[in-house]
């Protein structure tokens, strides 16, 4: 048979089947349930993999009562995944950055930067350089999201190679920006950390002991110096944390995480996800079959007639598929318009915070996934029941006239 | 040479471990150029017969002969084919595509058939359709006509690829008198013309119209009225 009446029988069916309308809606229902529950769950395993493994804090061992910052490098010297031993005060400062929003200026000049944010603050003879988020946000506190939240963060490519005057106590200087790494990528909700090199912090820590120290003197009080004594330690991996943490107390030492992974509540939230996309995919596919059913029944009639005038098995399955092809074909497009809309209604109303915490991702694994679900099952179903209904008029009793 | 012959045919239906005989042990020879009546009560095994005779169910025993063709040795494409262009069916519900158009259902059996092209199939569809008086209904859909238009549209498509044997299963049952005696009086004109024809009823009126009643009881044969 010629392909355009293959296509005239189908489109006829199609159109003319009340049947049809239910079926694009059951099969928009499948389509957009898969899309929404897997893009769901790629935005949140997206967000935990970029809070578990995206932000530095997460791998930092802070040790207490060093003596001797040497002697610690040396005894962590042999494992591997120790990448950065340095002076709690060499590694970190918070600065006032052009006098209106606050910075915290991380002094790394290894090798850590680069394998971390594929930059490197040693390309320049230059030392007073800073590498920067892609976004600034110049609000009096990062912490909190409020209203204006969006309209104070600023993109961090408008500043890069222009000059930024860094304050701290007794220190004024300018600084360079010569990078910008992925803050969404990086260090995620943690929007003002910019690296610099190591000799920077100590500079800007030096300066703040000395003023500290002229205000003890003049106020005659003790000053602590218990800050002299912590280290940092740098992991390459969140993983390895636990066992460079272990291997730390082993030697004596006291220690704490700068940042601690919930673990417990993220298993627990990774289980319930699991568990609803389970349940959607089950309903998912019920709706199919029920869907696959109610359209195998309406064109079982259609099927008897066409063999009746001696149409045979395959033309019959050709009709059959391209008419499943076309509901399918048909509900994917409306379920990715649905998509859409779903996604801008949400888009609009989330809240600041979560938007650029957790911004959403289409998964189009998802998409294909769905299509190739829905094509699958109504292609299988169509050929099981004609290939399995060898006797014409023994069915022609259960059709609906 | 008879049109459609059927010898030592059996068809046993199996029910929750009971098997029933539709057709026992039966041998006849159906001839072109003649209507024939099988009559008989519900079960008596007439549909059952008229549908092993048109290759849509299968015998347990025996074989059907098409024009002294042994159809038991035929593959499943070559019964189609048979089915195509040798046979015409009409059955009493009439069996219409309820999507497509009158002319459209009439086109079904051509589209398969390659001695058609596009152009003559929409043309002789809508020529079948005026040959039963339906030429002011051919874009009506099955669902705007009488049950006696559906039925003269199922004749239209049983005639579409000019088949030598008709077979009707209770053509008229469904119809009014005025449309039983139009489609009973078409019926006889096709055997007149040379075809075969073979009508299921249990309506006593068909006798008037044909050239053979046969009485059906029990799968078998009971008498034969010429």
């Amino acid at each position: 048979m010629r392909l355009k009446y293959y296509l005239f029988l189908t489109v006829k069916n199609f159109l003319h089947k009340k049947i049809n309308i239910l079926n694009v809606c059951l099969l928009t229902l499948v389509i957009t349930m898969t899309i929404v529950s897997l893009s769901f769950s790629k935005t949140f395993f997206r967000f935990i993999d970029n809070i578990i493994n995206g932000n530095m804090n997460h791998n930092v061992i802070i040790v207490k009562r060093v003596d001797s910052i040497e002697k610690l490098k040396k005894s962590l010297s042999d494992n591997k995944s120790v990448v950065y031993v340095e002076n709690y005060n060499s590694f970190n400062q918070y600065v006032t950055a052009n006098n209106n929003f606050e910075l915290e200026l991380i002094g790394i000049s290894d090798n850590y930067l680069e394998i971390l944010y594929g930059q490197n603050l040693n390309n320049t003879l230059e030392e007073k350089v800073l590498i920067c988020p892609s976004k600034f946000y110049l609000g009096a506190n990062p912490e909190e999201y409020d209203k204006n939240f969006l309209r104070n963060l600023k993109s961090g490519k408008e500043y890069l190679n222009d000059l930024i005057n860094i304050k701290s106590e007794g220190y004024d200087e300018n600084y360079k920006i010569i990078g910008i790494y992925d803050v969404d990528k990086y260090t995620y909700g943690e929007y003002n950390v910019c690296f610099t090199k190591k000799e920077n912090i100590d500079e800007i820590y030096m300066n703040y002991v000395m003023e500290l120290k002229t205000i003890c003197e003049e106020e005659n009080t003790i000053c602590s110096e218990s800050s002299f004594k912590q280290a940092v330690v740098i992991v390459d991996n969140i993983e390895n944390v636990t066992e460079v943490e272990e291997q730390i107390n082993n030697l004596g030492y006291i220690t704490s995480r700068k940042s601690k992974v919930n673990t417990d509540g993220i298993d627990f939230l990774t289980f319930t996800l699991l568990l609803i996309s389970i349940s959607i995919f089950i309903v998912t596919f019920i709706i199919l079959l029920i869907s696959n059913n109610k359209f195998l029944q309406y064109n079982k009639k259609n099927n008897l007639i066409y063999k009746t005038i001696g149409y045979d098995t395959k033309i019959l399955l050709k009709i059959n598929y391209l008419e499943a092809i076309m509901l399918s074909i048909i509900s994917f497009v409306i379920a990715t318009i649905l998509c859409f809309i779903i996604y801008f209604i949400l888009f609009y109303n989330f809240s600041a915070e979560i938007k650029l915490q957790m911004p959403i991702s289409v998964s189009i694994l998802s998409i294909i996934l769905s299509i190739m679900l829905t094509l699958g099952v109504s292609l299988l179903s169509t050929y099981l029941a004609i290939k399995n209904n060898k006797s014409i008029i023994g069915e022609f009793s259960d059709v609906e006239i | 040479m008879s049109a459609i012959s059927i010898l030592n045919a059996t068809k046993i239906y199996q029910l929750k471990g009971t098997s029933d005989k539709a057709i026992n042990n039966l041998s006849y020879e159906f001839e072109y150029n003649k209507l024939y009546v099988i009559m008989g009560h519900s079960g008596s095994g007439k549909s059952t017969l008229i549908q092993c005779l048109g290759l849509l169910d299968e015998l347990n025993e025996g074989k059907v002969f098409i024009d002294n063709n042994d159809t038991s040795k035929l593959s499943e494409k070559e019964k189609n084919k048979i089915r195509n262009s040798k046979i015409g069916f009409i059955f009493q519900n009439y069996y219409l595509n309820n999507t497509m158009r009158a002319y459209e259902n009439v086109m079904l059996p051509m589209l398969i058939n390659k001695n058609y092209n596009n152009k003559d199939i929409k043309k002789i569809s809508k020529e079948m359709l005026s040959e039963v008086g339906l030429s002011e209904r051919v874009n009506h859909y099955p669902k705007e006509l009488s049950g006696g238009e559906q039925q003269r549209v199922a004749i239209a498509r049983a005639l579409a690829n000019e088949p030598d044997i008709i077979l009707a299963d209770e053509p008229t049952g469904n119809l009014d008198e005025e449309n039983e005696i139009y489609i009973l009086e078409k019926l006889r004109s096709l055997a007149n013309e040379g075809k075969c024809v073979i009508v299921v009823s249990h309506n006593a009126i068909v006798k008037k119209y044909s050239d053979v009643v046969i009485n059906m009881k029990k799968g078998k044969f009971e008498d034969l009225i010429i």
